[in-house]
């Protein structure tokens, strides 16, 4: 069976490795814009219908996809190859769950309008149905206001989901740039530019989102900003680091030497390799966007009600916990289980990209450990 | 030694700088003129304008900025526009209560993060370590607001057995010993809540670390002289990799900052995060502005004992720093990718 990585690598119809890395970077491009466009739109989201949310969701996963096959397919096969890259991805139990998992979620925020029993807004009249404990009209009961849990846990998913996916985008956007242009300089300009990526990291991430979100103004899409503009440091040392580590090979001397231009190397060679742990850090920054936006949410600064998102619906329960348990659990349970199985998936790509045995196979203390070829 | 403290001050007072920078290119860069944000709506213009020139904002940026700088080193943070106090006398109130709370967080993340992590990688791959490791990771993720919640729900309201908020019992009239037991029992569900949930991200990372350090060859050479397992683990594996996990300690304090202004806001506890989330309500900007400081301020002091204890006790430190400004970067994995 081909992996599914290998198969879109197949679909990129340019036969050349330069061929292949210029269309992921068109795509790369493609996917930033759109990205970009729906941060913008980003109220909207939670009010699209099946159709068009299938559309947004698949466009922008395609897009990104199609950005990092290609780089993936490039790197040399076998080794770190689609192929193998593939099975050791599925020999790890747990990150395939995780995959399942974070699917299913995607897949209940893309068809909320098919799957949901009730309108997420609607109350009820309020005397007969408040606090409705779990029943088959209403799997997962209803809230303060009579509203359908269930319906509301499918919509928030749309915003929670939405949210961490764009701001994870447009961090690595930032990140990648930023820590790039810092390699390319160089010397001083680099220090410099690192120093302020420390300083960045100095600040508690939440003081520094709701200082933006304060000083700015309320909205979903300031969010979704604010949120990026907190977490590209990261991504910006990964990049960087993967640049000071071929200088130091002297990769990039090389290339520069046999006549490449400077940007050009970054893109042909740099990049490349730093995709891995950039696609890691993005997921893991996606479970922990998640976990801020209910932070936010929680301090009524994050998405505003009546709109419905994991976070506070969590909090708009917490009133109820003792006689309503499923108004705020299920929510809680769903951005648990949605954090957990973001970094199942991140720990598992980074098993996965290492070339080292994934974690299972190593020997477990009871056993001397293999003797390691080569070194 | 002494050339490596000094580099690592000179980082240190570098960082506090931008952080400084950063905070003021934030008050300048959001969108509205900054004097309105000091003000009434609705003022004398004539008024507007002679608080506009008292205040400097009318000479240039560079200028205002270094004014700025100095009278924030010297702990000049301006005057609150809701409690009409100075900033800096309102932090003398709330700041020894979040460094309390997160001074305590912080002893029950070493002891519960260190001791599972440990635990856990000695059992890599085994029934114990995918519980253990499963039950960090699964405490990681419930929304820290949440797991205070249930916890209020079981020990404070269903059992009774502590206080559901504050920091003493209010009207109570205690004194001695047993006023020190009450603030302690009002310490103690904060406090868990905080600690254990980065007790799981510190878990996690020394697990990883001492995971590394079992596929040494000196854990090899020490098994195969006979050691027990117990020693081989908690003495020669944990010492190697302490650095790493001293290091990650050192950066969970923007994590215990961070959660902090959730747990404050859960338990009504008049820390630093309480005040920020009120000032950002009242629109409160010197205070907005001075918590940040103050926080990223706390959190250059803490990567920085983190890394001269490193230093004090590995002296490759030293040697492998020559241009990397911290130790940091033998992390195999920087634990930034947390809210």
């Amino acid at each position: 069976m081909t992996p599914p990585l290998g198969r879109i690598g197949a679909l990129v119809p340019a036969a050349t490795p330069a061929g292949r890395r210029g269309v992921g970077l068109v795509f790369a491009v493609a996917t930033y814009g759109y990205a970009l466009a729906l941060a913008l739109r980003a109220p909207q989201l939670a009010r699209l219908d099946a159709a068009e949310a299938l559309a947004v969701w698949a466009g922008l996963g395609l897009f990104w996809l199609a950005a990092v096959a290609p780089a993936l397919v490039a790197s040399p096969p076998g080794r770190r190859g689609a192929r193998a890259f593939g099975a050791r991805f599925r020999a790890n139990g747990a990150a395939v769950a995780g995959l399942v998992l974070l699917v299913a979620a995607l897949g209940a925020s893309l068809l909320a309008p098919l799957l949901a029993t009730a309108d997420p807004l609607a109350i009820e009249a309020p005397e007969t149905s408040r606090y409705q404990p779990p029943a088959p009209g209403h799997p997962m009961g209803t809230d303060r206001l009579g509203r359908d849990v269930y319906s509301r846990a499918l919509y928030g998913a749309r915003v929670s989901l939405g949210v961490a996916v764009l701001s994870a985008l447009l961090a690595v956007l930032l990140g990648v740039v930023y820590g790039s242009a810092a390699g390319l300089w160089g010397g001083r300009g680099d220090e410099a530019m690192m120093r302020v990526v420390d300083g960045l990291l100095s600040f508690p991430r939440l003081l520094l989102v709701l200082t933006l979100v304060a000083l700015f103004d309320n909205s979903v899409t300031l969010l979704v900003f604010a949120i990026a503009a907190t977490g590209w440091m990261g991504m910006a040392r990964l990049v960087r680091g993967e640049i000071a580590r071929l200088r130091a090979r002297g990769f990039v001397e090389a290339a520069v030497a046999s006549g490449a231009g400077r940007a050009g190397v970054i893109v042909r060679h740099v990049l490349p390799n730093a995709i891995g742990p950039v696609v890691v850090a993005a997921t893991l920054n996606a479970g922990a966007v998640i976990l801020l936006e209910s932070y936010l949410s929680f301090l009524g600064l994050g998405v505003q009600p009546p709109a419905p998102s994991w976070g506070a619906m969590a909090y708009e329960g917490r009133a109820a916990l003792l006689s309503a348990w499923w108004v705020s659990g299920f929510p809680a349970a769903a951005i648990t289980l949605t954090v957990v199985a973001l970094n199942l998936v991140g720990d598992g790509l980074r098993d996965a990209f290492d070339t080292r045995a994934p974690e299972a196979a190593r020997p477990s203390h009871s056993t001397l450990p293999p003797a390691r070829g080569g070194d | 030694m002494a050339r490596y403290v000094l580099r690592r001050l000179l980082h240190s007072a570098l960082l506090v700088l931008v952080t400084l920078a950063v905070t003021f290119a934030v008050l300048h860069l959001a969108p509205g003129d900054v004097l309105s944000r000091y003000t009434a709506e609705g003022a004398d213009p004539a008024t507007l304008a002679r608080v506009r020139r008292q205040l400097g904002l009318d000479d240039s940026l560079p200028e205002q900025f270094v004014r700025w700088l100095w009278s924030f080193l010297r702990g000049n943070f301006g005057v609150s526009l809701v409690h009409h106090r100075p900033v800096a006398d309102i932090l003398r109130e709330t700041i020894p209560r979040t460094v309390l709370l997160t001074a305590s967080a912080f002893l029950v993340q070493v002891a519960l993060g260190v001791a599972a992590g440990v635990w856990a990688a000695a059992r890599g791959g085994r029934a114990t370590d995918r519980a253990v490791s499963g039950a960090a990771l699964a405490i990681y993720a419930v929304p820290t607001f949440y797991l205070a919640y249930l916890l209020i729900m079981a020990f404070a309201l269903g059992l009774g057995w502590l206080p559901t908020s504050g920091v003493t019992t209010a009207g109570a009239d205690l004194t001695g010993l047993a006023a020190l037991a009450d603030r302690l029992r009002h310490l103690v569900l904060p406090v868990t809540v905080l600690g254990v949930a980065s007790a799981a991200i510190v878990a996690r990372f020394t697990r990883g670390s001492v995971l590394d350090a079992l596929r040494e060859d000196f854990v090899r050479t020490a098994r195969a002289k006979g050691l027990g397992e117990g020693r081989v683990v908690w003495l020669h594996a944990l010492r190697s990799a302490l650095g790493p996990v001293v290091i990650v300690l050192g950066l969970s304090a923007p994590v215990l900052l961070g959660g902090a202004v959730v747990v404050e806001k859960v338990f009504a506890w008049p820390g630093m995060g309480a005040l920020m989330v009120d000032a950002i309500f009242g629109r409160d900007v010197p205070v907005v502005l001075a918590v940040n400081f103050v926080g990223a301020a706390m959190v250059v002091a803490c990567n920085l004992i983190a890394d001269l204890c490193v230093a004090a006790a590995d002296p490759r430190t030293e040697l492998a720093s020559t241009r990397e400004a911290a130790p940091r970067a033998r992390l195999r994995q920087a634990p930034e990718e947390r809210p």
